[in-house]
């Protein structure tokens, strides 16, 4: 739960920093906006009081990863149930704002929802393919061939990727 | 070669310049405001209506229009007091008091989650005729809450394999009609004392699950405003050890109308015994 003053906080501070996040999971600067609303909305009706704005900020962030993500499921149900019966083509993606038409604006146009997610989790979010496959909730096969995929065709037009560090997990696992 | 975090951080910041003066508009912020005031009185109005259903309804009789089974509820304590914001409640002891007072409350999303622990049923027994176990016999902890930075929350739920043929098939064809996605299906585990905790239940059959063989999984999402007794407090997990599974299925279908129904004992692990590469036990 958020009280008003921790809204209008977290919307001083942090506005620019969720909206960018939140264009670079839609590409799209209203989609971003509505998402950035909407997980603060989601945050700011929780049970849980929270009064400290970094940490408000961090929850929306994963708000915000958790409702694009449900959205991108959804339409991807969507899309195999329905998609046979519908007309293949359509009007483009009108986009006004400048940064689409940069060189990475481009490359990342030319990526499906889904491997744009991947591409943001893994190099933005710098998250492993297991979480990123856990919080897509689909197999570490599909993430990445999604990530092959999107790195191939982000280098045809950015030139050669470089390689994202590895991380050493910090929760303790052992084997049975 | 590129350094595609970077890159990304700057289309991003490039992408999103503007966004301050946007989010800082006075009108989108009223807007917002008003967003999460419905949206607090909306959580508000569930605990209002929960203190009045648990203290104001000390006996009725639960009627649904497949199962002719009656019961008679017994007098809970009161959990929380307030108001009760319907003029017209049904009259006690009447034969379908709780269907009536259901259908009062019905505005109230999340209502039915203070019905289920105040409601045993006279029998134990799956909720439609023919109908097979819709849970698995053990849950584990961090399926429902997650392991940070290895599992998120609320992960499915292996309920019936499909290299288990025989079960899988009455499953797949039974559970979709017993608990389609639009209604609205609540399980809560219920403990000897009394406490209880609620979860939100959806069912779904799955082929890309990277820990567990297709199948039939449930999804169990903790319902915040859906818990109770003294062991339950605001965020409190589940603790292990064995409850009585109750699941309420509230179907927009009225052929079918409401069902409440026990499906006995489920067990509550801690870890993940089923994915030893991230099994820990706290």
């Amino acid at each position: 739960m958020l009280d008003d003053k921790v809204v209008g906080q977290l919307l001083d501070s942090a506005a620019t920093r969720l909206a960018a996040y939140g264009y670079l999971l839609t590409g799209s600067l209203s989609e971003a906006d509505q998402l950035v609303q909407d997980a603060i909305v989601k945050v700011a009706a929780g049970r849980r009081r929270i009064a400290d704005v970094p940490v408000a900020e961090g929850r929306v962030r994963v708000a915000m990863r958790t409702i694009h993500l449900a959205e991108l499921r959804r339409a991807g149900t969507w899309r195999a149930r329905y998609a046979p019966r519908v007309a293949r083509g359509g009007a483009a993606k009108y986009s006004p704002d400048p940064a689409s038409r940069s060189a990475v604006g481009k490359a990342l146009a030319a990526l499906t929802a889904e491997q744009r997610a991947v591409v943001v989790l893994r190099h933005y979010e710098h998250l492993q393919v297991p979480e990123i496959a856990a919080a897509m909730r689909t197999a570490e096969a599909t993430v990445s061939r999604h990530l092959t995929q999107a790195q191939s065709l982000l280098a045809a037009t950015l030139g050669e990727i470089q390689p994202e560090p590895d991380r050493i997990p910090i929760v303790d696992g052992r084997r049975r | 070669m590129i350094d595609l975090s970077h890159e990304l951080d700057e289309h991003a910041v490039q992408g999103s310049a503007g966004a301050s003066a946007r989010l800082a508009d006075a009108g989108l912020r009223a807007a917002l405001r008003g967003r999460i005031v419905r949206a607090k009185r909306r959580a508000v109005a569930t605990t209002a209506a929960i203190g009045v259903v648990v203290f104001g309804f000390g006996a009725a009789v639960w009627a649904t229009p497949q199962d002719s089974s009656t019961v008679v509820l017994p007098s809970p304590s009161p959990r929380a007091l307030g108001p009760s914001p319907i003029e017209q409640l049904p009259k006690l002891g009447a034969a379908d008091y709780l269907t009536q007072m259901y259908g009062a409350y019905r505005t109230s999303e999340t209502l039915i989650c203070s019905i289920i622990p105040i409601a045993p049923m006279a029998k134990q027994g799956y909720p439609y005729p023919g109908s097979i176990p819709a849970l698995p016999r053990w849950i584990e902890a961090n399926r429902l809450y997650g392991l940070p930075n290895l599992f998120p929350p609320n992960y499915p739920i292996p309920v019936y394999s499909s290299a288990d043929s025989q079960n899988y098939g009455l499953a797949s064809t039974s559970i979709p009609k017993l608990y389609p996605t639009d209604a609205q299906v609540v399980v809560a585990l219920i403990a000897d004392d009394g406490s209880w905790w609620g979860f939100d239940a959806r069912y779904d059959v799955v082929d890309v699950m990277p820990f567990d063989p297709p199948g039939m999984f449930v999804t169990l999402t903790p319902s915040p405003e859906c818990y109770g007794g003294p062991r339950a407090v605001d965020g409190s997990h589940i603790p292990p050890g064995h409850y009585n599974a109750r699941v309420m299925v509230n179907r927009t279908d009225i052929t079918y109308g409401n069902v409440i129904k026990d499906f006995g004992d489920v067990e509550i692990v801690t870890g993940l015994p089923s994915v030893p590469e991230l099994h820990v036990t706290e």
